[in-house]
């Protein structure tokens, strides 16, 4: 795009257009804030995007985000340095931001495993390509219990969700997988046939699902992960009557 | 050719899909009249989409689209004929599915109707979605890579040598004469047993079903797989991911 800017603000309005969503439109927008502020509060503004790119960087256990450390290391994330987290079990994510979604709900003492992806062997995207021989190594080290496997909710998110629980089929471990269950406020009308009929083999009992927690929004609800479990769903759940 | 209507509907079965910005999903779909079609689904991303997992790739659906200016159109609306929960629960058969969508991705082209490829999509995939254990047999993927070679006009010379036309003492396959060979001829080539021969045959004669109930040792069935496998990359020129 042409432009009549001075070379030094077209440049940076170039750079802005890059986030993902900004057009150039909103590019400038943003530059020209940016020109307008004090000096000081344009700095805080520089050195925080700074310090977040020079210092922040990978936990070495979970791949969570964490910081550097004074020798220049990555060190434990929040979560893996909090000794009063569980850590026979391990709740295996996509990506980074998944964890603070969890973190969020407050509920989850456990860790995380951060794979940075899911497969997908049709766009290049193979087990070796995201963090899996990581985690099965990490649990050889350190055995857990549980593994709860929250990768998305979609094809790439349940292929990767059975192979991991395919490479621990003889270890003892517990692979669950969240429950999905039908979206608060919709229609059945408009639930799909996948959704309904996992929501129909996953059925709790109503009313004692909630006995073991006291707060029942932020319950993790979990199914165990096994090959062709779907099926035949009678032996999930009695009668609600 | 394609019509020029602002908005159609059509059987499809969902190739594999890619982000787009924010929520939104860009969907290539093989449909049964319009070819393959590439589409934005709005919001798919979001846990309360209309959409659901109705557009997870190989579903089988009847789509409403409407006809972009470009050439990304948009989905309007979608209704579930089958999403294959066999298939689902099963990581074998996810493997072989994700090997047919591969293949039909890469030889199908936009706005290029392909009724028949789409018929075959459809068919493997039904013959996997059954539960006994033929329907996971580890000959289907390459089965379904012959059947497309065939469809694409590259049927391998089977039953005589594919240089003399001698029928006796077939024991070679030469990629570039694209058949078998006899022992007279077949200087280069890979060897093939006469059970992985056999086995080739019946799949492109259309005899599939009783291919895929001949009891085959793994060695025979990784020795078809991979002849299918190497002859379909070299003859369509291509590098699978899925294999
Ligand atoms: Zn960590
Ligand atoms: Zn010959």
């Amino acid at each position: 795009m042409p432009s009549h800017f001075p070379e030094p603000l077209s440049k940076a309005i170039e750079e802005f257009s890059k986030f993902p969503g900004i057009g150039p439109k909103q590019a400038q927008r943003m530059v020209f804030y940016l020109l307008g502020l004090k000096e000081q509060e344009a700095k805080l503004i520089m050195d925080s995007i700074s310090s977040a790119i020079t210092q922040i960087t990978y936990c070495p256990q979970c791949f969570n985000f964490s910081s550097k450390g004074e020798t220049n290391q990555p060190q434990l994330c929040s979560v893996c340095g909090d000794s009063s987290r569980d850590e026979k079990i391990i709740c295996v994510v996509e990506d980074p931001r998944d964890v603070s979604r969890f973190e969020r709900i407050a509920d989850y003492r456990g860790l995380y495993h951060v794979l940075g992806g899911a497969i997908n062997n049709i766009d290049g995207v193979g087990p070796d390509s995201i963090r899996i021989g990581e985690l099965l190594n990490r649990i050889e080290k350190s055995p857990v219990a549980e593994l709860i496997m929250a990768t998305n909710p979609n094809s790439a998110g349940d292929y990767t969700a059975l192979y991991i629980s395919n490479q621990l089929k003889d270890t003892g471990i517990q692979i669950t997988r969240p429950a999905r269950g039908l979206p608060m406020g919709g229609d059945l009308e408009y639930a799909d046939d996948l959704t309904l009929g996992q929501a129909m083999a996953h059925r709790q009992n109503i009313g004692q699902s909630t006995n073991q927690n006291t707060d029942q929004k932020n319950q993790e609800k979990t199914q165990t992960v096994k090959e062709n479990t779907s099926q035949n769903s009678t032996d999930n759940g009695e009668s609600i009557s | 050719m394609v019509s020029q209507v602002k908005r159609y509907s059509d059987e499809a079965i969902v190739l594999r899909s890619y982000k787009l910005a924010e929520a939104d999903r860009i969907v290539v779909l093989l449909t049964k009249n319009n070819g393959k079609v590439r589409a934005v689904a709005k919001g798919v991303r979001k846990m309360k989409s209309r959409f659901g997992s109705k557009l997870e790739p190989f579903n089988h659906l009847t789509a409403q689209i409407h006809r972009g200016r470009g050439d990304l159109d948009f989905i309007v609306e979608v209704e579930s004929i089958s999403q294959f929960p066999i298939i689902r629960s099963s990581l074998s058969r996810l493997d072989s599915a994700y090997c047919f969508l591969e293949i039909i991705d890469r030889v199908s082209l936009e706005a290029r109707p392909a009724p028949r490829l789409f018929e075959m999509l459809l068919g493997a995939l039904n013959v996997l979605e059954k539960s006994d254990v033929k329907s996971d047999s580890p000959i289907l993927v390459p089965a379904f890579y012959l059947k497309v070679l065939a469809k694409e006009g590259f049927a391998p010379v089977l039953d005589i040598c594919v240089v003399c036309g001698k029928n006796s003492q077939l024991t070679r396959f030469d990629f570039e004469e694209g058949g078998m060979c006899c022992l007279g001829c077949g200087r280069t080539g890979v060897k093939v047993s006469p059970k992985a021969h056999s086995l080739l045959q019946m799949v492109l004669e259309g005899e599939l079903n009783q291919a895929l109930s001949e009891p085959v040792s793994q060695k025979v069935s990784e020795e078809v797989a991979k002849l299918a496998t190497r002859y379909l990359e070299y003859r369509l020129e291509l590098k699978l991911r899925t294999n």
